[in-house]
């Protein structure tokens, strides 16, 4: 379900070479894939944000008039779930993006992220003070704290941040080509409905590398006229 | 799945939680309300759990003091000092009784005959108060409580030996307070005890006649005093989704009033239907009642 990081490398070069406008390396495509690839996963919450207002306005439909539920699917490649050992209510957090559910007692109990600023109202009233049936959590830097602290393990759900692609390659040393080394490569996590985008978000990019405005300029007419439909 | 689980019915009856399918744990009504009336698209489109288990546990007190009738009782011998101390998850009382040799309970009313007062400064000879080192005021014996548990309360009922000291006796209340022989209140006219609630010390102070005796204090508690308790019969379950659910509305911004009046009036119609279920109203046991009602001579 990824996008093949050649595919689009191989795409990019198309537009770009069609004019022989320039040459994007490899290691510029890398560089500028893994910064679109976070750019569309950031955009993709937004969207979602848009897709459930208009929903819930009545804007919404089923089936294949499912926005949200297609944004989802754009989201959950980038699904991961982790277990964390806490050591006195401590524990330490993998990278993540975005955190979606984190519980304990095999997932039977939810675990609430809580404002640090009502911590001290929450743990001193009798009422919402943490207990093991209703614990809490709250993130310091890349620490995780539960309370009440008798709780040893937790299952995080969480949007992982994506692996940078690698468009990998071998250079044949007589003519000194680069040929794909599918071997090596990292393709792009995205789902493959955001190919479109992610070219032509790579290729806003290229435009600023290679010093053409007028590639740019195409990417970011064809970007909107993408987003105009979708909306 | 059922709500049985995979419980098999041996486990059930070998088990300690017999007659526990009645109620759904709290946390169980905490994980349905965000399934249920929780997220995208909903009414509540976002609350914080914290939020909802304070409405919860707010909604069970409430419940526990009118409608779910959760009565608890405790059974002591009362000892000489007179004193039965609250229970720790005591709210309010609802009887208390004294079992005699047949095992039957017999009422204990409370008394305004007495008072427990609520400070007694210990006092020196000019009357004046005594302090300790931090200023404070020394508390000294009460002693409106110390003649009342060495009063007998025969006096007051009546209950004397023989027609001529009921009639002539020594009884100051009868002669002299309560009017003599045909001037007694009805509510002195039983010989079952008396009680005062001593708010200073936390307990019930009970009349001398009641010494040793067996007490039953049946009292109401506000389900919350331990996590197995928190739990709500299913016949108010549905009356404290509701409640939740408007406590959360009623406290969130930009909710139309009328979203919030509606369900005002579903939480209080399922209250409503929640007190119906759970009054146990009962034709049989009514009509057994009610044949009482043509007989003239009552004991």
């Amino acid at each position: 379900m990824a996008i093949s990081v050649d595919n689009v490398y191989t795409k990019v070069l198309s537009i770009l070479n069609k004019e022989s406008r320039g040459f994007l390396t490899p290691g510029e495509f890398n560089k500028i894939g893994s910064q679109v690839q976070l750019d569309l996963l950031d955009k993709a919450f937004y969207d979602y944000n848009r897709a459930i207002v208009r929903q819930s306005a009545g804007r919404g439909g089923q089936g294949y008039a499912d926005i949200p539920r297609k944004i989802q699917d754009k989201i959950d490649p980038f699904y991961a779930t982790s277990s964390i050992s806490l050591t006195s209510g401590v524990g330490t957090l993998p990278t993540f993006y975005n955190i979606i559910n984190v519980s304990a007692d095999s997932r039977l109990t939810d675990v609430e992220r809580i404002e640090k600023s009502k911590l001290s109202f929450l743990l001193s009233s009798p009422l919402t003070a943490p207990s093991t049936t209703f614990p809490i959590y709250y993130i310091t830097g890349s620490t995780i704290t539960v309370n009440p602290s008798s709780l040893s393990t937790i299952q995080m759900d969480y949007v992982s941040v994506p692996a940078d692609p690698v468009w990998a390659n071998t250079i044949d040393s007589t003519t000194g080509a680069l040929t794909f080394d599918s071997a090596n490569a990292v393709d792009f996590t995205l789902h493959p409905s955001e190919e479109v985008e992610l070219v032509l978000g790579v290729l806003k990019y290229a435009g600023v590398v290679i010093k053409d405005p007028s590639v740019i300029q195409m990417a970011t007419q064809e970007d909107n006229i993408k987003t105009q439909l979708e909306n | 799945m059922g709500l049985l689980g995979t419980t098999s019915e041996q486990a059930y009856y070998d088990g300690d939680n017999l007659g526990n399918y009645r109620y759904t744990s709290l946390a169980s009504v905490i994980s349905n309300f965000m399934v249920a009336y929780v997220g995208d698209g909903k009414l509540i489109d976002n609350v914080r759990k914290s939020d909802v288990l304070f409405h919860a546990k707010r909604g069970l007190q409430e419940f526990s003091y009118d409608v779910l009738k959760t009565v608890k009782s405790i059974e002591v011998e009362l000892a000489p000092s007179l004193a039965l101390a609250m229970p720790q998850d005591y709210v309010s009382y609802v009887k208390l009784t004294y079992i005699g040799s047949d095992g039957i309970k017999r009422i204990i009313y409370p008394t305004t005959l007495t008072i427990n007062p609520t400070s007694n400064p210990a006092q020196d000879e000019n009357y004046d108060y005594f302090y300790d080192d931090d200023g404070n005021v020394i508390e000294g014996p009460s002693y409106t409580e110390e003649k009342w548990k060495n009063y007998d309360t025969d006096n007051i009922t009546g209950n004397l030996a023989s027609e001529d000291d009921y009639y002539i006796g020594t009884d100051e209340y009868l002669q002299y307070v309560g009017g003599r022989r045909y001037g007694l209140e009805p509510e002195h006219q039983q010989i079952n005890g008396y009680f005062t609630i001593n708010e200073r010390t936390g307990s019930f102070n009970f009349s001398s006649d009641l010494a040793g005796k067996v007490i039953v204090l049946e009292y109401v508690s506000d389900s919350l005093g331990t996590d197995a308790e928190m739990k709500i019969h299913k016949f108010a379950e549905e009356a404290l989704y509701k409640h939740i659910a408007f406590n959360v509305l009623a406290t969130k911004r930009n909710i139309p009033e009328y979203i919030v009046q509606r369900y005002k009036k579903e939480r209080r119609a399922a209250l409503r239907n929640a007190k119906l279920r759970l009054s146990k109203l009962n034709l049989e046991q009514m009509t057994q009642i009610m044949r009482g009602k043509s007989k003239h001579i009552k004991n």
